[in-house]
C-alpha cells in the first residue's frame, strides 16, 4: 500500500500543477480616449518587436504608455518609425515589421493592418490618399484611405526615401540614402504620380519643413565616414532653402563640419527653425536666418534622439531614446526654452505625432 | 501563478518525507567518471546532472538544445525549432556557459557563444551538466555552468556494432521522406552509427542528417484575432559526422582521435509581428578535431591532448542586401595533465594549457589573434575519517595586459548518513572579453571596446543529496542552494556619450537560487513506475549601477522553472509524460512574456533478439496545443508528432 500512497501523492502533485497552469492570467480592461493630445513614438530596440506608442494627454499633462497594446492586446512590432493622425485615425508606421497599423484615436482600437509596404518610414496624406515612403524598394506607396490598401507605387528619384512634405500638387521627398548615402530631393507630381524633378542637395537630406513664406527648408545630415577602426572623417551638415515655385535652391547654410543633426522643426512663427536629435548630435539648436546670415543658438542640451514642434501650440517635444532596454524620455519645452515637463515613455522614444498636422 | 512551483515543491517534499520514513536500506551512488572530465573526476561537491542512455537514444536525431529544454533546468533561448539557440544556467548568459567536448573548452573566441541547435545529440555518447562556476578546471567562460559532451568508445572484446535511427513527423515536407507516390511523411532525420571494438583498436563512425520545411502551425499572437497561421521561411537541414578511433599504444597507454563536423543551414523566420515572411538565412559550419594520449599507471597518470576547432557562421538577409555577416574563429588548444597519487588519501593533479585563437569577421577591421596559456591544478583528500572528502583547485591564466585573476575552488562532500550526503563548493571564476567585444569596428551604430577587463566573480553552493535503494524501490533527491556574483560583467548597451552600442564592464550581476530534483523508481512485478521532478528558482539580477533599485532580472530568465516526468513501463512498452513549466520572462526592463506550460507524451515499444534490439517510439509534443513563446514574438509550434525507429546491432 505504501507504494500506492506515494504514487497518489506524485500523481496528485502533477494534476494540481496541471490545473493551476491551465488557468489563465486575467487581463484588466483598459480604455483610453486619445483625441486630445500627442502620440509619442517609441521605436523599440531593433529586432525585438517592442516598439510602442505612448500618449501625452493635453488634459492631464501626463503620458500613458503602450496604449495600442493595452487596448488591443497585440504588440505593434519591430521599430515603430512614425505615426500620422488623419481625422479620427492614427496610422502607426512599423518599419522593420513592414506594416502600418491603423487605430481609432477615440478608443485606440485597431482598425486595420496595412501590408504591402516594405521598410515603411513616414506617411503623409492629401484628402483620402496617403503617401508612404519605403526604404525596401526605394518607393513611395500610394495608399487609399477608404479601403486602407496600397493602390500604387512611385519609384522615388533616390535611395532611402524618408520624410515628405505636400505642397499643392507636389510631394517633396528627401532621399536620405537609407543604409547608404544619397543627395537628392525628389519632387513628385501628385496628379500624375511621377517624379518630375530631383533637386541636388548635400549628402543625406533627412528632414524638411515649409516656412511662412512658402519656401522649403531641407536639413542635410552629411556623412560620418568610418575607417578601419574609428570615425575617420565627416562631410558637413547643411540647411538648404528651396523655392517651390521653381524647385531651385535659393540659399544654403553650412551648419557643422563634423556634427550631424537629424531632425528639423519650425516654430509657429513660421521662421524660427529647430535642429537636433539623431544618433550622435544630441542637443537641440535654435536657428534664425536673417538675410544671408544664420544664427545658431543652444536651445536644450541632452541626448535627444528626436525633435518635433507642435504646430498648434508651438511646444517643442524633445525625445530621448535611452538605453533601449528601459523607458525613454519625453521633454517638453516652450519656444523660449522653458522646460514644461519630463515624462517616462516606452523603449527607444524617438518622436511625436500631432493631430491633423503631420 | 508564482506559487505553482512552490506548490509542486511542497507536494513533492510530502512524498519524499513519507518515503524517507519507510526506507530501511540505502546505498551511496558512486561518482561517475567520464572521458573529457578534468583529471577524470567532476569537481567534488558540484551539482551534476547526467542524461541517461535511454533519453539520449530517443533524442539522438535532435539537437542538444532540444534535449536540454525538455529534460533539464537549463533555460533555452531559442528563436523557434532549430533556430539560433543560446542557453542559460543559474542566471548566467550563454557566454557564461561553456561546452566541454572530450575535455576541450569550445568557447567561441569571436562571440563567446555556441549555437546549440547546430549541435546534434547523436554525436555524443554522454551528455552531462555541471552547474556552478568551474573556471579553475575549464578556464574562461565556465562561470555558471558547463555542458559536457563526451565520447566513450573503449577498447574491449572483439565485436562489431551498429545503430540506425529513423525519425519522421510533423513540420512539413521533407525531401528525405518524400515518396514517388506523392505521399509525404513530414520532416525527418536519419542517424547511423557503425563501429568495431577490439583489445588493441576500436573505431566508430556516426553520421546524421535532419531536414524539415519546419512550416508548422502557430497561433499568430500579433493579430488581434490570433489566427492560426503556417510558418514560412523556417526550413533547415543539419548534417553531422563524427569519427573516433582508440589505439592501444602500450599496456597502460592509448591514443584516441576524435573528429566532429557539423553543418546547419537555416532559414530564419520573421517575427510574428512582421507582415513579411523572413528573408534571412544562416549557415553554421564547425569542425572539431582532437587527439588524446593517456598513460595510466597505478600511482600516476599522464594525459596529453591537442585540438583544432573551427567555427564559421554566415548570415545573409536578401531583403537588406548589405546585411551580410561572416564570422569565423579558429582555436588551437594543447594541454598536458599529470596526476600523482601519494598514499591512500592524497592525490595531486597539475595541468598546463596553451590556447591560440584567431578570429575574422565582416564586423572587424582586421584579423584578430590571441595567445594565452594557463596552469591549473587540483589536490584531492579522500576520504578523511571515512566520511569527508575535500578538494582544492587553482588556476592562473596568462595573457599580456589582460589582468586575469588567479581563480580557486574549495569543495567538499560529507557522508552524514549512509544515505545522506552534504556537499558544497566555493569558487572564483572569470571570463575574458571575446573578439566581438574588443575589436568590433566602429560604424554609425556600434563599436567595440578594446579597454574591457575580464569578468570575475564568486560562486558558492551547498547541497544535500539523499539516495535510497531497495529491491523494488529507488529514490534520489537533491536540493542545492547557490549564489553567484560576477563583477565587471560585460554587457552591450548604448554608450551615453557616443550614443552607439558598445560593450562595457557594467558594475555587477548577482544570482541566487534553489535547484531541486527528485526521482523515484518503483518496480511492481513486470511493470515499473518512475517519477522525476526538477524545479529551479533563479533570482538573477543585473545591476546597471550600485543599488538594488538599479537592478533587474536577467532577460529571458524565468524565476521559476519546473519539469515533471512520469514514466510507466510494462513488459516491452513504455509510456512517458512530461510537463514543463516556465514562469514569466522579461525581455527588457519593462516587458515580459507570460508563463507557459507544455505537455509532451512519448510511447515506446522495444524488443530484443539475441544481441540485437529495436524500438519504435511515437511522440506527441505540446499535447494540449498550448500557445507559448520562448523568445518574444517568435512562433512556436502547436501540437506536433514524430515517429521513430531505432535498430541496434
Amino acid at each position: 500500500m505504501k507504494h500506492f500512497r506515494n504514487i497518489s501523492i506524485w500523481v496528485f502533485s502533477v494534476m494540481i500543477t496541471g490545473f493551476l497552469t491551465i488557468s489563465c492570467d486575467k487581463e484588466e480592461d483598459f480604455t483610453i480616449d486619445c483625441s486630445n493630445g500627442v502620440f509619442i513614438i517609441n521605436e523599440g530596440a531593433y529586432g525585438s518587436s517592442n516598439g510602442s506608442v505612448s500618449f501625452y494627454s493635453n488634459t492631464d499633462d501626463k503620458v500613458i504608455n503602450d496604449v495600442f497594446y493595452k487596448v488591443n492586446g497585440v504588440q505593434l512590432g519591430d521599430v515603430v518609425q512614425s505615426a500620422t493622425v488623419v481625422g479620427d485615425t492614427v496610422f502607426i508606421v512599423v518599419n522593420n515589421s513592414n506594416k502600418i497599423e491603423a487605430a481609432n484615436i477615440k478608443t485606440m482600437s485597431e482598425v486595420a493592418t496595412i501590408e504591402g509596404v516594405t521598410s515603411p518610414r513616414y506617411l503623409v496624406n492629401k484628402n483620402k490618399t496617403a503617401y508612404v515612403s519605403c526604404w525596401g524598394d526605394n518607393s513611395v506607396k500610394i495608399l487609399d484611405l477608404k479601403t486602407l490598401s496600397v493602390t500604387g507605387s512611385i519609384i522615388s528619384g533616390g535611395s532611402g526615401p524618408e520624410k515628405m512634405l505636400l505642397n499643392g500638387n507636389k510631394l517633396y521627398v528627401v532621399n536620405t540614402g537609407g543604409r547608404g548615402n544619397d543627395s537628392t530631393l525628389s519632387v513628385i507630381n501628385t496628379e500624375t504620380n511621377q517624379v518630375i524633378k530631383n533637386i541636388e542637395v548635400p549628402y543625406n537630406p533627412k528632414d524638411l519643413v515649409k516656412d511662412i513664406d512658402g519656401n522649403i527648408w531641407v536639413l542635410c545630415y552629411g556623412i560620418e565616414i568610418y575607417g578601419d577602426t574609428a570615425a575617420a572623417g565627416n562631410t558637413p551638415s547643411f540647411l538648404y532653402k528651396i523655392d517651390p515655385s521653381t524647385d531651385e535652391v535659393i540659399a544654403s547654410f553650412k551648419l557643422y563640419d563634423n556634427k550631424h543633426p537629424a531632425h528639423l522643426g519650425i516654430a509657429i512663427d513660421g521662421s524660427t527653425l529647430f535642429v537636433g536629435g539623431g544618433y550622435t548630435f544630441g542637443g537641440i539648436k535654435k536657428i534664425t536666418v536673417s538675410g544671408g546670415n544664420i544664427s545658431i543658438n543652444d536651445f536644450a542640451s541632452d541626448t535627444f534622439y528626436g525633435v518635433d514642434v507642435d504646430p498648434a501650440s508651438g511646444v517643442i517635444f524633445g525625445t530621448i531614446g535611452g538605453d533601449y532596454a528601459s523607458g525613454g524620455t519625453l521633454k517638453r519645452f516652450e519656444t523660449d526654452g522653458t522646460l514644461l515637463g519630463t515624462y517616462t515613455c516606452g523603449i527607444g522614444t524617438s518622436g511625436a505625432a500631432f493631430k491633423n498636422t503631420k | 501563478m508564482k506559487f505553482i512551483g512552490w506548490t509542486f515543491l511542497l507536494l513533492a517534499f510530502c512524498s519524499v518525507g513519507i518515503h524517507a520514513q519507510v526506507s530501511d536500506s540505502v546505498i551511496v551512488l558512486k561518482e561517475v567518471e567520464a572521458k573529457g572530465i578534468r583529471f577524470g573526476k567532476y569537481t567534488l561537491g558540484a551539482k551534476i546532472f547526467t542524461f541517461d542512455s535511454t533519453t539520449l537514444a530517443t533524442n539522438k536525431s535532435g539537437s542538444i538544445a532540444d534535449l536540454l529544454s525538455s529534460r533539464s533546468l537549463v533555460s533555452i533561448n531559442s528563436y523557434g525549432p532549430e533556430g539560433m539557440t543560446g542557453i542559460s544556467i543559474r542566471g548566467g548568459s550563454s557566454r557564461h556557459t561553456t561546452v566541454v567536448w572530450n575535455g576541450f573548452n569550445l568557447r567561441n573566441a569571436g562571440s563567446g557563444m555556441l549555437n546549440f541547435s547546430a549541435l546534434s545529440t547523436g554525436s555524443a555518447d554522454q551528455v552531462s551538466i555541471q552547474s556552478g562556476g568551474s573556471s579553475t578546471m575549464y578556464g574562461s567562460g565556465a562561470s555558471t555552468g558547463i555542458i559536457f559532451l563526451s565520447n566513450n568508445l573503449q577498447l574491449g572484446t572483439e565485436k562489431s556494432f551498429g545503430e540506425l535511427t529513423l525519425v519522421g513527423g510533423s513540420f512539413g515536407r521533407s525531401r528525405l521522406y518524400s515518396t514517388p507516390f506523392g505521399i509525404n511523411l513530414g520532416s525527418g532525420s536519419i542517424y547511423a552509427t557503425v563501429g568495431r571494438t577490439g583489445s588493441k583498436f576500436s573505431t566508430s563512425i556516426k553520421a546524421g542528417y535532419q531536414c524539415s520545411e519546419n512550416n508548422f502551425r502557430y497561433k499568430a499572437s500579433a493579430k488581434k484575432s490570433a489566427p492560426i497561421k503556417i510558418l514560412k521561411h523556417a526550413a533547415f537541414n543539419r548534417f553531422t559526422f563524427s569519427q573516433q578511433n582508440v589505439v592501444r599504444t602500450s599496456k597502460n597507454s592509448k591514443l584516441e582521435s576524435d573528429v566532429w563536423y557539423s553543418h546547419l543551414n537555416k532559414q530564419i523566420p520573421s517575427l510574428m509581428t512582421n507582415a513579411l515572411d523572413g528573408t534571412a538565412d544562416q549557415e553554421d559550419k564547425s569542425f572539431r578535431g582532437a587527439l588524446n594520449f593517456s598513460l595510466i599507471e597505478p600511482l600516476w597518470s599522464l594525459k596529453v591532448r591537442s585540438g583544432l576547432f573551427s567555427d564559421k557562421v554566415n548570415y545573409i538577409d536578401s531583403l537588406i542586401l548589405d546585411t551580410v555577416s561572416l564570422n569565423q574563429s579558429l582555436s588551437f588548444i594543447n594541454e598536458i595533465e599529470g596526476k600523482i597519487r601519494i598514499g591512500q588519501k592524497f592525490d595531486f593533479n597539475l595541468g598546463l594549457n596553451k590556447t591560440d585563437e584567431f578570429g575574422k569577421s565582416t564586423g572587424y577591421s582586421e584579423k584578430c589573434k590571441r595567445n594565452r596559456g594557463s596552469i591549473y591544478g587540483r589536490i584531492n583528500l579522500s576520504p578523511i575519517v571515512n566520511r569527508l572528502y575535500l578538494s582544492g583547485e587553482g588556476r592562473q591564466e596568462f595573457l599580456a595586459g589582460s589582468g586575469i585573476p588567479f581563480v580557486f575552488s574549495f569543495s567538499g562532500k560529507a557522508i552524514v548518513l549512509p544515505e545522506l550526503e552534504v556537499k558544497g563548493v566555493f569558487s572564483k571564476h572569470y571570463a575574458l572579453p571575446v573578439f566581438d567585444d574588443l575589436y568590433w569596428a566602429e560604424d554609425g551604430f556600434a563599436k567595440g571596446n578594446p579597454t574591457l577587463k575580464p569578468e570575475y566573480g564568486y560562486n558558492g553552493e551547498l547541497g544535500i543529496a539523499y539516495h535510497s535503494k531497495q529491491s523494488s524501490n529507488q529514490i534520489n533527491i537533491e536540493i542545492t542552494g547557490y549564489r553567484n556574483k560576477t563583477h565587471d560583467l560585460i554587457c552591450w548597451g548604448i554608450d551615453k556619450f557616443s550614443r552607439k552600442s558598445m560593450p562595457s564592464n557594467i558594475s555587477l550581476s548577482k544570482s541566487s537560487g534553489i535547484e531541486f530534483s527528485a526521482e523515484e523508481k518503483i518496480t511492481l512485478g513486470k511493470s515499473m513506475l518512475e517519477f522525476n521532478a526538477l524545479y529551479g528558482y533563479t533570482h538573477a539580477r543585473l545591476f546597471d549601477s550600485i543599488g538594488a533599485e538599479n537592478s533587474y532580472q536577467r532577460y529571458y530568465m524565468p524565476l521559476h522553472k519546473a519539469n515533471l516526468r512520469c514514466i510507466f513501463s510494462f513488459k516491452n512498452f513504455k509510456f512517458e509524460y512530461t510537463q514543463l513549466y516556465n514562469s514569466r520572462r522579461y525581455y527588457n526592463k519593462i516587458y515580459y512574456m507570460k508563463w507557459y506550460t507544455l505537455g509532451n507524451l512519448e510511447l515506446l515499444y522495444f524488443s530484443k533478439y539475441k544481441t540485437s534490439s529495436y524500438s519504435i517510439s511515437f511522440k506527441v509534443n505540446n499535447v494540449f496545443n498550448a500557445f507559448y513563446m520562448v523568445m518574444n514574438e517568435y512562433a512556436q509550434p502547436l501540437r506536433n508528432f514524430s515517429l521513430g525507429i531505432n535498430l541496434t546491432l
